[in-house]
């Protein structure tokens, strides 16, 4: 894959890190999923490299479609801050890839530059997840992760279309359960917000 | 043939869970569960008389796969014999109801999972069956015991000891798989490391199946728990099953085990047999009772099976192959008798709504029939001649003279040892159920009352009993056709003093014979002398002097005053807990009020302290628990970035 399609991934996904809005974040992990698609569109040579671009977008689509449904059945009345702010977040996204890099030399991609980029995306969805507190940023966490894992399997001609159909069907079921919590969560508090959840610990 | 039996009775009992699930055929379900029983009972016994193996051979890969050769017939024969009186007690023990017929449901599914067991040649199979075969149980009693805050306590005590000591059992099946050794002794070298690895995995994970001291804490509790039929089935064949898993390793796959494995055999034999014994004599509740003295009879089965590894490790291999068929013919014993005496104390529950010793008495009198059976089950697991637990316990003891003979002085004071703890347990056994005849069977009636007195129970119920006394008698009488077939099962060329040549009675080596039907003609004839003797007279009752006072239930024995005397000798060992509250009036005496118990000094000193250890821990761990799931999050990417870290400095890989 072209370097600079990687970067363009990579910075799509920092940007993510920083935002507040929900729908926003939504907006940028679906054009990730579609760049990624675009990519496995070009490079297709065969029926499989088709399914695996299919599956991209089916699942990029489907999931921002959900996504906007989520939020606006459960509009939050105020902002849900992050437990971190949002430059300490990219911070903790880069250093936490740095040492990603360092602790992984090689995952067996042909490009370098997209094996960083992969565990640059999967820092990212780490970080976020671990730092958010409203339900859809932690979930866009763990979509960010499936879109470097999604990076890796282009990467990988003739099984990557394995990997997507995989993927797809792994984020539409986290995707349908957290949206279930996330709506359960917020009737029961007001808010999408998993820290209110701490009320719940005996 | 005997495949086709077997399919046909495992298909029955299958169509008998089916049919339980629909109101109205509970009781043919059960009693077709009883017919497929009795079938699969039937193939089991006969693959032993023959010598033939059905299916494939055992193997290490895991590949599913079942079949059935002499050792597991022994013991597919045991559940059918245990199993389809049992079950046609069920038809009319349990009654109508949602429940019940989950509980006949379930039963056949749970011995089609002891069956599955016995049948299995790989360890996939196996171990599926075995974690089934205890999870089962465990549902039947939160089924029977819906809502009831005791059984779910019960319940989780029972799994928790269960599937901490289950874990013995995957570590022995997985490094015997690891190995190729399923199926192939001699692949492990005799005296390595793994070898005893793995002897020790499957002592203490079987064990804990079996119930042996000290992993036995779940026994006392679940078994009375079960509804009797079940009871009869926990107690009579799936602690069985345990043992037959440890013959399969220790035995069979293990090949020649050192002698201090075999010396520890016989330590947790011998510390069963003694401890289960003294705790049930001073047990108040018949099940409880009946089931710490399955906790005893599993030890005096490991006794034997130590006494065969011992020997076995000398070289002493026909002496070893008699231990062997000791053992295994108690574990047939056991069984029938001990699903009799369950049997029987469901039946006394019917009747009086009560299993209290103390609130239980001339039993003998309102229930002639199912009276009769428990005295013969109480008789046989007393060790009382010419019954079968005399006969098995008498081998068994023949087994341990042995030991000195064969081995040098360390194997002299064990079998000592062993020996005194299976005579201190005969002697112990006997005390215990002369308090429970005493208490249950004869004196007053103390249950009942005018406008529900109690009678027999229906036939059903009083034929099981009957058919399993039957068995008690016929096995003590002529043991010698399955003693016989049963030391054929030593996998090793053993020159039998006992095999095949076996006779009616027990051949014991360098004793002679023991001719138990000999031994059962001069018993009857010296009944029927004393009763000849004795004419027409007939005894004469006369008023007990009690200084005085009327003599009232009050004053009746108590299974406390019994079993005082040994309360008192063995005080400094069990510390005994007692409290008396006295409440007199103006001066004068009221009323005086007495609660004793006999706690475990293995509950109290070892799992209590245990427990509230892994509870304090338990609470430091929670400090981790956060509740916010982004904490979580951040654990997964520390272990994840510490495990990396690991690999790429070469700490691991």
């Amino acid at each position: 894959m072209n370097a600079g399609l990687v970067w363009v991934l990579v910075g799509l996904g920092f940007a993510v890190v920083t935002l507040q809005r929900r729908s926003l974040a939504v907006g940028l992990v679906t054009v990730q999923a579609l760049v990624l698609a675009a990519v496995a569109f070009a490079d297709a040579r065969g029926p499989h490299d088709l399914l695996a671009a299919v599956a991209l977008v089916v699942r990029g689509l489907g999931l921002a479609a959900f996504f906007l449904l989520v939020i606006a059945r459960t509009r939050d009345p105020r902002l849900v801050r992050a437990i971190v702010p949002p430059l300490r977040r990219v911070a903790l996204a880069i250093a936490l890839a740095l040492m990603l890099g360092w602790l992984i030399p090689s995952i067996g991609l042909v490009s370098r530059d997209a094996e960083r980029g992969v565990l640059t995306l999967v820092a990212c969805g780490l970080v976020l997840a671990a730092t958010s507190r409203a339900t859809v940023f932690q979930v866009l966490g763990v979509v960010l992760v499936e879109n470097g894992l999604a990076l890796a399997a282009l990467e990988l001609p003739g099984t990557s279309w394995l990997i997507e159909v995989g993927v797809a069907v792994d984020l539409t079921l986290v995707a349908v359960v957290a949206g279930v919590f996330h709506e359960r969560i917020f009737t029961e508090f007001g808010a999408g917000d998993t820290d209110a959840l701490r009320s719940l610990r005996d | 043939m005997i495949g086709a039996l077997l399919l046909a009775g495992l298909g029955a009992v299958a169509a008998g869970g089916v049919l339980c699930g629909t109101r109205g055929t509970v009781r043919a379900g059960l009693v077709l569960q009883a017919a497929g029983s009795a079938g699969i009972g039937v193939a089991g016994f006969w693959v032993l008389a023959t010598g033939a193996a059905l299916g494939p051979g055992f193997t290490s890969a895991l590949e599913p796969r079942v079949g059935v050769d002499g050792l597991s017939g022994t013991f597919l024969g045991t559940l059918g014999l245990v199993a389809a009186p049992a079950l046609v007690f069920a038809s009319r023990y349990l009654r109508p109801g949602a429940a019940n017929r989950l509980v006949g449901g379930l039963t056949a599914v749970f011995l089609l999972v002891l069956a599955l067991v016995l049948c299995a040649r790989d360890p996939l199979t196996l171990l599926f069956g075995w974690e089934a075969m205890t999870l089962l149980p465990a549902v039947v009693i939160l089924v029977a015991h819906r809502g009831d805050q005791q059984a779910r306590r019960t319940v989780f005590t029972y799994l928790t000891i269960t599937h901490l000591g289950g874990v013995g059992t995957w570590v022995a099946v997985l490094l015997l798989a690891g190995e190729g050794a399923i199926g192939s002794p001699g692949v492990i070298e005799p005296g390595s490391v793994t070898q005893g690895v793995i002897a020790v995995a499957a002592l203490v994970g079987m064990g804990t199946k079996a119930g042996v001291m000290p992993l036995h804490v779940w026994l006392p509790r679940a078994h009375p728990m079960a509804p009797a039929p079940v009871s009869a089935l926990m107690s009579g064949v799936m602690i069985k099953i345990a043992v037959y898993a440890l013959v399969r390793v220790l035995v069979e796959w293990l090949g020649v085990l050192p002698v201090w494995f075999g010396v520890l055999t016989l330590a947790v034999g011998a510390l069963s047999a003694l401890g289960g014994v003294t705790y049930a004599i001073f047990q108040h509740e018949l099940k409880r009772l009946l089931a710490l003295h399955s906790i005893e009879n599993i030890g005096i089965i490991v006794l034997g099976l130590g006494a065969c590894l011992v020997l076995r490790s000398r070289g002493a291999d026909a002496l070893a192959a008699f231990a062997l068929a000791a053992s295994l013919l108690h574990t047939v014993n056991h069984a029938v008798f001990k699903a009799l005496l369950f049997l029987g104390a469901g039946a006394f529950e019917r009747a009086t709504g009560t299993l209290e010793l103390d609130r239980l008495g001339g039993l003998l009198r309102r229930m002639p029939w199912t009276g009769a059976a428990f005295l013969v089950g109480a008789m046989a697991i007393a060790g009382l001649p010419p019954l079968n637990g005399f006969a098995s316990e008498w081998a068994t003891l023949q087994a341990l003279l042995h030991l000195p003979a064969v081995g040098g002085v360390g194997d002299g004071l064990a079998g000592a040892f062993a020996l005194a703890a299976l005579a201190s347990t005969a002697a112990l056994a006997l005390l215990c159920f002369a308090k429970v005849v005493g208490l249950v069977l004869l004196g007053p009636v103390r249950s009942g009352s005018d406008e529900h007195p109690v009678t027999e129970v229906a036939p059903p119920m009083v034929g099981a009993t009957a058919v399993l006394a039957l068995a008690c008698v016929v096995l003590g009488i002529v043991p010698g056709p399955l003693f016989g077939a049963l030391t054929d099962l030593a996998p090793w060329p053993a020159g039998s003093p006992a095999g095949s040549s076996a006779g009616l009675g027990l051949d014991l080596p360098g004793t002679g014979s023991l001719p138990t039907a000999g031994i059962a003609l001069v018993l009857v004839a010296l009944v029927a002398g004393l009763v000849l003797l004795r004419g027409r007279r007939s005894a004469a009752p006369a008023p007990s002097w009690a200084c005085g006072q009327v003599v009232g239930p009050e004053l009746n024995w108590t299974g406390a005053g019994f079993s005082k005397p040994l309360r008192l000798v063995l005080e400094v060992v069990l510390r005994p807990q007692r409290e008396i509250a006295v409440r007199s009036q103006g001066g004068v005496l009221q009323e005086v009020t007495y609660h004793g118990r006999v706690p475990q000094v293995i509950d109290e000193r070892v799992y209590r302290p245990l427990v509230r250890r892994s509870v304090e821990l338990a609470g430091y761990v929670r400090r981790m628990q956060s509740g916010s799931l982004g904490t979580y999050v951040a654990y997964l990417i520390a272990v994840t970035v510490v495990l990396l870290g690991a690999v790429r400095t070469g700490v691991i890989g």
